[in-house]
């Protein structure tokens, strides 16, 4: 048992904790507002790291300090969260007639994405060691055939179309293309740089980032460490603040209730959740630097899948659509990786499933609000 | 100054609105009456932006505003409270009113008219920290109404405020609803099953069947009427 809870896994669990929680905040706000799983938020964590490190430089160092790096890090990530919005979610919201066609196209560009998965050579191990993906990839597009079917036989055949074109219009299409930005952001990603991981240059992390500053029960905490605690609850005190004092926050929570009464109100829906999108992503772009500071050489394509998926199962366990909970399953998870050593990527979700057999909500989850 | 051309509206294949015109001049109270699925809120919804026509126009203060967002309408000054009064079930009492004055800036204005709005109905002042989904019905009606006073709108269009209430506070609310069109000059566009409640308040009435207007007079003139009598006041 002693070497199960040392004090430094503590320190890693905590450091974890904080930065599940920081990505779980994103899943969940934009959850409550628009009932969607933007599983493209893993992505805007993994350029997070990789905007920072083109400023402070990827091959040769640039001298500038991570910390400078990461504000145009975040308005940079905030831009592509924003308009990961604009150009895929908010036809669907409207359901404008190039809705279906994003989604159709999104699938394209996923098989097409999965094509070039296997064709980059020196992503080729990556691909084959890789099972979920694999899996995943293949999966997603098996369902192409599946909607195509549904979109053209909706219109046609009401008692089909009832059963298969509506689905195929809200939901599963809302999924799917949230599915397909996300592996579309990292294909790119991985076509621009590559799959190698990398790691900011020392140049850039200011020395006491690796230096112990103190220590809990014998473990010495780093500099770094303690830069993520802070960090973390910072941003946290400050988003409560925003969402509970701001005209804007309660904004946010009153579309998260009832959108078409705050338009009522005067409130730009689609503004306001565009707020929310920069808010999380600029979140989820701290998260990534953080995370790519702690632990030297993750920065990759893949980083969002891994991290961004165990944040998605922090949210859901805290009960998605709630902040306190994405934070409170962010610490808890980071619990679950820092104590078991890490690395694990189905230890999250055996947790996540086992709190939701007890609390099908998730832990702060209330039965959803009255919506009429 | 508020006027509907010939509006049609369509959910799909459903048509709902079969060519509606209608008309609410300044600091006078109409009513539209009908039966359920008639389609009143579906006009209030057009009007308001949340439906868009397929044909027609709707006027405002001499403006289009039938191809204009929600939040812009708003700004022109028109202000709609949902049927069902749709309050902010988890915000407070004095957030949902801080949700009605959103497109306000004027912190000392929005205070002013939050001591009125607690003025015309007290007891939401006694509830001001509570979350509006903790309300009765009659509460939330009143805070509904009192939410859509927050943004100062020249005109208010009400779905169904009497929907679900105690008689006793149905009169409360509707010697509200005359308050504020005579002491502060406010128009209104009442929609009502309550046809005779409505009749007596308002000016002037239209009358809906299956979405067309089937009659349209003084709204005195249509509480005499025997079919309206028959059809709508439950008496021959
Ligand atoms: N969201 C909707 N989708 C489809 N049909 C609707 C919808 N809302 C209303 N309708 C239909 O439109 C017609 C008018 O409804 P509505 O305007 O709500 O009537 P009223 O307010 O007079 O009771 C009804 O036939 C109703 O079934
Ligand atoms: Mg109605």
């Amino acid at each position: 048992m002693s070497s199960l809870l040392t004090p430094e896994k503590l320190v890693d669990a905590l450091s974890l904790g904080a930065l599940y929680a920081l990505i779980a905040v994103g899943y969940t706000m934009v959850y409550g507002i628009i009932r969607l799983i933007n599983f493209a938020h893993g992505e805007v964590f993994m350029l997070g790291a990789f905007w920072a490190l083109l400023i402070v430089g990827m091959d040769e160092p640039t001298g500038v300090n991570i910390f400078v790096a990461l504000v145009p890090s975040m308005l940079m990530c905030a831009a592509v969260g924003m308009n990961v919005d604009w150009t895929t979610y908010l036809p669907l919201r409207r359901r404008l007639p190039r809705s279906d066609a994003l989604s159709i196209l999104s699938l394209g560009l996923l098989g097409i994405g999965a094509i070039f998965y296997k064709l980059t050579g020196d992503a080729a191990h990556v691909w084959y060691s890789d099972g979920a993906h694999t899996a995943i990839g293949w999966g997603v597009i098996g369902l192409l055939p599946i909607v195509i079917f549904a979109l053209a036989l909706g219109e046609k055949l009401e008692w089909l179309g009832r059963s298969l074109g509506r689905v195929a219009s809200d939901r599963l299409s809302a999924l799917i293309t949230a599915i397909g930005m996300s592996l579309i952001l990292q294909t790119l990603a991985q076509l621009i740089w590559g799959a190698e991981p990398r790691a900011f240059p020392e140049a850039s992390l200011p020395a006491f980032l690796n230096e112990s500053v103190f220590s809990i029960f014998g473990a010495r905490v780093a500099g770094k460490e303690l830069v993520i605690w802070v960090a973390a609850i910072v941003i946290m005190v400050l988003l409560q603040l925003l969402v509970t004092r701001t005209k804007i926050g309660t904004a946010m929570r009153a579309c998260s209730m009832d959108q078409k009464t705050a338009a009522l109100m005067g409130i730009s829906v689609d503004s306001v959740i565009a707020f929310t999108f920069v808010i999380g992503s600029a979140m989820a772009a701290i998260a990534g630097v953080l995370y790519a500071v702690k632990v030297g050489g993750s920065i990759s394509f893949r980083m969002g899948y891994y991290q961004g998926l165990i944040a998605f199962a922090a949210a859901v366990l805290g009960g998605i659509g709630n902040i306190k909970g994405a934070m409170l399953g962010g610490v808890l998870i980071g619990f679950v990786q820092g104590f078991s050593g890490g690395g694990n990527f189905s230890l999250p979700f055996v947790v996540m499933i086992l709190v939701l057999l007890i609390m099908p909500r998730g832990i702060l989850g209330e039965p959803q609000a009255t919506r009429a | 100054m508020l006027r509907l051309e010939d509006v049609h509206v369509h959910y799909g294949k459903i048509h709902a609105l079969k060519g509606i015109s209608l008309e609410v001049p300044e600091g006078k109270i109409v009513t539209i009456i009908g039966a359920n699925g008639a389609g009143k809120s579906t006009t209030l919804q057009t009007i308001s932006g949340l439906l868009r026509p397929t044909s027609g126009t709707i006027t405002y203060d001499g403006q289009r505003i039938d191809l204009m967002a929600p939040s812009d309408i708003v700004k022109t000054g028109l202000c709609h409270t949902p049927e069902g009064r749709r309050i902010f079930p988890e915000l407070t009492v004095d957030e949902n009113l801080s949700m009605g004055a959103y497109l306000r800036s004027d912190k000392g204005g929005i205070e002013t008219d939050r001591k009125r709005a607690f003025q015309w109905f007290p007891i939401l002042e006694e509830r001001r920290t509570q979350h509006g989904g903790t309300l009765s019905g009659g509460e939330q009606q009143m805070l509904a109404i009192a939410r859509s006073m927050m943004g100062r709108p020249k005109l208010l269009m009400l779905d169904e405020p009497s929907l679900g209430l105690a008689p006793i506070i149905v009169q409360q609310i509707f010697e509200i609803i005359a308050m504020l069109n005579r002491e502060e000059g406010l128009t209104i566009l009442l929609v009502e099953q309550n046809a005779s409640l409505a009749l007596r308040t308002a000016d002037r009435g239209y009358v809906y069947e299956t979405g067309v207007v089937i009659m349209e007079d003084d709204a005195s003139a249509l509480a005499k009427n025997e079919q309206v009598r028959e059809a709508y006041l439950g008496s021959a």
